[in-house]
């Protein structure tokens, strides 16, 4: 690793992206390598924190990725499901309602016939 | 039975069962993919990328059948745009409530101001927009109107979406395309059936929504004529 080559962490989005993000099969910004020394410059995560407070016993965060997988499946079928049903029983009212509407239509054009 | 109504069973039945394939292929089918891309979380793209897909195809339905309304105004095209759009603002959740939820396990966070997430949150924001405008707007002919010039105009930001990673490069993953690694074989066969199953479905929701869409431009037509002849029997 050159002196200039320097990793990126994956929290501080906002910052200004490397040239090679583009063309980066995986999901880059995981771990990115600068690789235009001229560009390497430190990346400060942009944040509006005016203090910190200590703690302790801070467990480290971590997210399961089953459980990220699970969630988003769940959520695109209840989605799907609702989106569904709505439907489903919007047309069975209005259905019903439409025929209603011509069966009314229909007495009283034969009560004006008469 | 009718045979719209065969061919709607038809379509319901092949697609939930394409849609089950997918989820089994998705979990059991398609090897887990490097950490940086989220590990186990990777998978999420079998149906992320074609949601995504399902809104072009749906937000497309609503430009062309909102052009076409204002060409020649008929309920059929005025349907058909209405049902894009709620499509559209339905696919568009999916994709927005999925891949914060990747991005969170693959970048760190749920939601990061990157060109193709901006741009997306902005045409489902005018979808939605026209949902909201055709469900409490009234049902107008000059609603109609400004709808469909509003469903036209708002489809123009799809191919933005589509080019802008290209354009401004940002954070999101060019597999696919120009300037991609690529894919490995059998996650190319379960994004294949993912499209295919999210081609149904969109089809499916689309004619639903459609036929939601032309029943009540139909009781508006019936609630019409019910007042124009109660409104003599008044004045009388």
């Amino acid at each position: 690793m050159t002196p200039l080559t320097m990793l990126i962490p994956a929290a501080p989005l906002a910052a200004p992206r490397s040239p090679d993000l583009s063309t980066d099969p995986g999901l880059g910004p995981a771990l990115l390598v600068a690789k235009d020394p001229g560009s390497a410059q430190p990346v400060m995560p942009q944040s509006t924190t005016t203090e910190f407070v200590a703690v302790s016993n801070r467990a480290p965060e971590q997210v399961s990725a089953t459980g990220t997988l699970v969630t988003a499946y769940v959520v695109f079928w209840c989605l799907v499901a609702v989106f569904v049903w709505r439907t489903w029983t919007a047309q069975a009212r209005l259905a019903t309602r439409l025929a209603e509407l011509e069966s009314e239509l229909s007495r009283r054009e034969a009560e004006d016939a008469k | 039975m009718p045979r719209s109504s065969a061919l709607a069973g038809l379509l319901v039945v092949v697609t939930t069962a394409l849609l089950a394939l997918l989820f089994f292929a998705a979990f059991l089918y398609a090897p887990e993919a490097q950490a940086a891309a989220g590990g186990a979380a990777q998978r999420i793209f079998y149906f992320h990328v074609p949601s995504a897909y399902a809104l072009y195809l749906c937000g497309t339905v609503c430009c062309v059948a909102s052009a076409a309304y204002l060409v020649r105004p008929t309920p059929t095209r005025d349907a058909w745009a209405r049902a894009g759009a709620e499509c559209a603002v339905l696919f568009g959740l999916a994709v927005m409530t999925s891949g914060p939820l990747w991005a969170k396990k693959a970048w760190g966070v749920y939601w990061t101001a990157e060109p193709r997430l901006t741009t997306l949150l902005l045409a489902f924001v005018i979808f939605a927009a026209l949902g909201l405008l055709r469900a409490f707007a009234g049902d107008g002919e000059a609603e109609r109107r400004f709808a469909a010039a509003f469903g036209v105009l708002g489809t123009v930001n799809l191919p933005i979406i589509h080019l802008s990673v290209r354009l401004w490069g940002g954070n999101h993953p060019t597999v696919i395309g120009r300037g991609g690694g690529g894919l490995a074989r059998e996650m190319g066969q379960v994004l294949g059936l993912g499209f295919l199953a999210m081609t149904l479905l969109a089809g499916l929701l689309l004619w639903l929504r459609a036929r939601n869409a032309l029943l009540l431009s139909q009781l508006n037509d019936a609630e019409e004529r019910v007042a124009a002849l109660e409104a003599p029997q008044e004045s009388q």
